[in-house]
């Protein structure tokens, strides 16, 4: 289960108001690789997993995801908190101003609903780890795409804290598929490097 | 938020993202008795901080956190603001 | 009180590797696997040492190792 502390993973402050900007990253927020597709995947493979290790991993990260979730959701949140209807309409969000006013709703950049077809839960071990390995690399593609359109610190921050998290969470279900792979291999056959001279 | 608040959630949140780094390591690495050691330790530190925070400015946890009358858990500012 | 365990670089000292053959690219897998084809293989990574918490934070990893910045490697530089 999970339990609520009331408190971000990493800060999110941010002191000046950017709808524009909002409508950009609100796409890891309900876009096809964003926390909420992440987490949804991640949570949903973990039944299927046969390793200890690999339960534990996907349960895990896709616990961080949710802590990943909120800190996009606070970013869209403050950059068009307080932001009148004409300059929202001004700066594109007029569409999701008539639906949402100041909401967060999970949708992409272009404007379409957050659905599960943006995931897959195979069942096949290796399958899922593939899928999860190029999620994380959507994803650090998704921010690094972010961070170039930002030119505002307090944006550019988080996004690059969220970005450095793909890398770690590749790094760490390319062990978990190792795991499985070693495993389950039916013959192991080994290479050493030479001794050194003396 | 006041200078003090802000500095302990800083720490707060740095002793906390050690322990979720270290946990992710754990999870491919369960047999890593130092990490296990550092994690442990980090949790200690955490704790400490968490109990200097939550004396002066309310609840972190839903769970396990103590708050006093009226109910803190819901007064403001909440993280996203 | 919490031990001192940073060594004078603000890091923590790591484990002493005593794999007689080291491969200097991994030192966590002295032995890899023959790699299989049709297969994908990440390395393991080994812990030595820890960023400090406020550090960690920042960077978004608390291990050296995987502290790689927008644009610390070419290959994710790679525009369409």
């Amino acid at each position: 289960m999970w339990v609520y502390e009331k408190k971000l993973e990493y800060p999110v402050r941010i002191r000046t108001c950017n709808p524009k900007m909002a409508k950009y990253i609100i796409s890891q927020y309900g876009g096809p690789d964003g926390e909420l597709a992440a987490s949804l995947r991640y949570l949903s493979q973990r039944f299927s997993m046969p390793t200890d290790e690999t339960k534990a991993i996907l349960n895990d990260i896709g616990t961080e995801e949710l802590a990943h979730l909120e800190m996009v959701g606070s970013m869209v949140y403050q950059l068009t908190r307080g932001v009148p209807a004409d300059v929202l309409e001004k700066e594109g969000l007029g569409a999701y101003y008539t639906d949402h006013d100041h909401a967060v709703y999970p949708m992409s950049a272009a404007g379409v609903p957050f659905t599960a077809a943006y995931i897959q839960s195979k069942g096949d071990v290796i399958a899922d780890l593939h899928e999860d390995l190029a999620a994380e690399q959507k994803a650090r593609a998704t921010y690094e795409n972010l961070i170039n359109l930002a030119d505002d610190p307090d944006v550019i921050d988080p996004l690059r804290f969220l970005r450095e998290r793909e890398v770690v969470h590749f790094q760490r279900f390319g062990e978990a598929l190792r795991l499985v792979q070693d495993k389950f291999a039916e013959k192991k056959f080994y290479m050493t490097t030479p001794m050194p001279r003396m | 938020m006041d200078e003090n608040r802000e500095r302990l959630m800083r720490e707060i949140m740095a002793a906390d993202f050690t322990i979720i780094d270290l946990n992710l390591y754990l999870d491919t690495h369960p047999n890593d008795f130092r990490a296990i050691m550092l994690r442990n330790n980090f949790i200690n530190r955490s704790v400490m901080l968490r109990n200097e925070y939550e004396c002066m400015y309310g609840p972190i946890n839903a769970q396990l956190s103590m708050s006093k009358c009226p109910w803190q858990w819901i007064k403001s500012p909440w993280p996203w603001e | 009180m919490m031990p001192n365990i940073y060594d004078n670089e603000g890091s923590i000292p790591g484990m002493q590797m005593q794999a007689m053959h080291m491969n200097p690219q991994c030192p966590c897998e002295p032995c890899m696997p023959m790699p299989k084809l049709a297969h994908a293989y990440v390395p393991f990574q080994c812990m030595t040492c820890i960023y400090p918490p406020l550090k960690g934070l920042y960077a978004g990893t608390i291990f050296p190792e995987l502290d790689r910045p927008y644009g610390e490697d070419p290959e994710y530089l790679l525009d369409a």
